[in-house]
């Protein structure tokens, strides 16, 4: 039934004569320029220097009846061809009658309330080589209904295709999994990922992947609540396999696994003071006795809440200060999987298995943002961000965006990542882009 | 003389005779207010010039809805088209006539919609020397009014009203403002910062009959302590239209 009624969303509808009268169209889009460098890491199978081609090509089309929308983003990287990419953000339709929106085809949706901890921003997947507290989204097919009722808007959600998110390659500095040298045999590589049913079979074949949810959002009293409840397939937290079914080419696999996640945001709006709040909680779904054929699969249901606050100013004469301070926790997670495990593979083991978790378990941010407030936009931003039990990991980041004439847009700035690694000889997950500092200079047009 | 030209001409009358400067200046806000009500919806395509003190001109572009609230602040949503990297961020505002302001902005690029603290309306819009606080719904209930006198500009007849903020965040100690009677709208305003100097004047320029109310079609803004001045203007300008309360829910930004 849902079925036929995208395929009709997609395919019929738009061919009839009636969704088209009155036809408008407009462009819109960017292209530029991304260099970045790193500090050397004396590794020459990393690539420490970045320069890519960036676009963005978006294209609106609304009759009276219905509205079409097209974003697609590209970036090629003239020096690290495994980073280069092209995905469609948005490419949807959209009709509206009365108290009711379809929206069917690819979307990015944002449910977030905080600016660098996003635990209830669950649906999309993600681009990890991009800013890894703000990582570029990827646009998943859906079919959204969206009707007024219960005071707010509720909106049910219908995704057939999980999108599989984009992870740094192995010559990327931003790397979350470096080849394992055994030293016996083989070293180990990535493999595709696998993914999981919710009966718990194993496929790699194909993406269909039936996902549902639905979305409650109500503003009131200087106030934006939204609460959501999702089933589908998690694709930021795998579980990592070593699968030795190929003995001369060993390779680690990420096992996506099915999750029932209930989540909630919440702004409020006091004076001078913004309120931000987030949070989730995750169920997995695993096979009887937790065993699948590449190992066992631990158990893991755990909750993250994100806090932040908010207070800005406007300066005597010109410029705008705004100071956020934001925290994020993990709670409920196994006691036998420690909270900071990242990818921990064992090559020695049989069969070993690892969790990549979030990268902002025990964190907290302390971010300054300045707006000159002058004509050309001139923004300085400086933030830390530390987590609060291993307060030798941090990420700092200082940067200035000005737009140049009216079509231009240029930023440059600097990152500095300390994750040390628990076993210097193997860093695993994200210790892996421990002190990947880097300094970037960005620059856009816009047409 | 028609019967609502000898109700004007009575509620004038009845201006002049109120016992203090508040009490008229409060009575020349209410009856400026109560002319201009009623246009039930506002549809306009802007224009911004930002002019800095060498002369240089930068273009900002925006399209703006205004649904008109009885009873309350209106509701306004503004999109910005020009320059090319905020094409497509949209402000939701809810005026409120005694609490602060409901405030939201669709960022397009992560197609994010985040509200904002309305407190801080001091700030320059677009980097205009308009404030967002000189172009938000100014609700009666926001200012203490005085009546200063009665003047002429350009031969017509006029009032000069001085209203302070109730709002301690505002930018401004206060503000003077000539209204015509005759319009029953302002044609200029003087705006003094928190120490008590004047830093800047708005010039109502070119109003204009539209659907039977009186509406400016450029504002001029010159800053005397920058030196810089901004000038808005209004490329089209609709009233009474009917606009659709889902354009003014913040859960339809991203539409």
């Amino acid at each position: 039934m849902i079925r036929n009624l995208c395929t009709w969303m997609l395919c019929v509808w738009p061919m009839t004569a009636q969704a088209w009268p009155q036809l408008s169209l407009e462009s819109r889009g960017e292209l530029g320029a991304e260099f970045r460098s790193f500090t050397p890491d004396d590794d020459s199978s990393t690539q420490d220097l970045n320069f890519a081609v960036v676009g963005r090509l978006g294209i609106d089309a609304s009759t009276k009846y219905i509205e079409a929308k097209g974003l697609a983003f590209f970036r090629y990287d003239a020096l690290d061809s495994e980073r280069s990419k092209i995905f469609v953000e948005d490419g949807y339709l959209e009709m509206k009658r009365g108290m009711l929106r379809l929206r069917a085809g690819y979307q990015r949706l944002n449910w977030t309330a905080t600016e660098a901890f996003h635990p209830a921003d669950i649906v999309n997947a993600r681009y990890w080589d991009s800013t890894i507290e703000n990582q570029e989204k990827l646009g998943e097919p859906m079919l959204a209904v969206r009707l007024k009722a219960l005071g707010g808007d509720v909106e049910f959600y219908y995704r057939p295709i999980a999108v599989d998110p984009v992870f740094p390659s192995t010559r990327s500095r931003m790397r979350v999994f470096a080849p394992i040298h055994t030293g016996v045999g083989a070293d180990v590589t990535l493999g595709d990922p696998v993914r999981m049913r919710f009966n718990g079979d194993l496929y790699t074949d194909h993406f269909a992947y039936e996902q549902w949810g639905a979305r409650i959002q109500r503003s009131f009293a200087g106030a934006d609540l939204g609460v959501h409840v999702m089933q589908h397939l998690d694709r930021t937290t795998p579980v990592v396999f070593l699968d030795t079914t190929e003995a001369s080419s060993p390779k680690a696999r990420m096992l996506f696994q099915p999750v029932t996640v209930l989540g909630f945001t919440y702004v409020q709006a006091l004076g001078s003071f913004l309120i931000k709040m987030e949070g989730a909680y995750q169920w997995y779904m695993r096979p009887r006795g937790g065993q699948t054929p590449l190992g066992m699969v631990p158990e893991r249901n755990y909750g993250s809440v994100a806090l932040g606050l908010e207070y800005g100013f406007n300066h005597q004469g010109r410029g705008t200060s705004t100071f956020i301070l934001e925290g994020q926790g993990i709670f409920g997670f196994p006691k036998n999987q420690p909270v900071d495990a990242s990818i921990f593979l064992i090559p020695q083991a049989s069969r070993p298995v690892g969790l990549l978790t979030p990268l902002f378990n025990h964190d907290v941010m302390l971010a300054y943002r300045y707006s000159f407030d002058d004509e050309s936009s001139t923004t300085v931003l400086c933030s830390a961000i530390v987590d609060v039990l291993r307060p030798q990991e941090f990420l700092l980041t200082a940067s200035v965006e000005r737009r140049l004439g009216e079509t231009w847009l240029a930023s440059t700035g600097v990152r500095v990542v300390r994750i040390p690694p628990k076993d210097p000889k193997a860093p695993q997950g994200f210790e892996n882009m421990n002190d990947a500092h880097q300094i970037f200079v960005n620059v856009k047009r816009y047409f | 003389m028609n019967y609502t030209a000898a109700l004007f001409l009575l509620l004038i009358s009845s201006s002049a005779q109120a016992a203090t400067p508040e009490e008229r200046g409060l009575e020349i806000a209410r009856m400026v207010h109560k002319t201009n009500e009623g246009f039930k919806g506002e549809k306009s395509e802007l224009e911004m010039i930002l002019i800095n003190a060498h002369g240089d001109r930068t273009v900002r572009r925006m399209a703006s809805l205004i649904r008109e609230v009885v009873g309350e602040g209106d509701k306004s949503r503004i999109e910005f088209q020009w320059p090319a990297d905020v094409k497509g961020t949209r402000m939701l505002t809810w005026s409120h006539k005694a609490s602060d302001d409901d405030q939201w902005l669709f960022l397009p690029a992560v197609k994010r919609v985040k509200r904002i603290a309305s407190r801080n309306k001091s700030g320059s819009f677009m980097g205009s020397e308009f404030s967002y606080e000189d172009l938000g719904s100014p609700e009666i209930e926001k200012f203490k009014h005085k009546f200063l006198g009665d003047v002429t500009v350009n031969g017509r007849p006029c009032w000069r009203l001085e209203r302070i903020p109730v709002d301690p965040t505002s930018g401004y100690s206060k503000e003077v403002t000539v209204i015509d009677q005759g319009m029953m709208n302002p044609v200029s305003i003087e705006y003094y910062d928190r120490k008590g100097d004047l830093l800047k004047t708005g010039t109502f320029e070119n109003y204009a009959q539209i659907s039977g109310y009186f509406r400016v079609q450029s504002i001029r803004m010159e800053n005397h302590q920058t030196k810089k001045s901004s000038i808005l203007s209004w490329k089209s300008r609709e009233l009474g239209v009917s606009l659709d309360d889902a354009l003014f829910d913040s859960n339809e930004l991203d539409g």
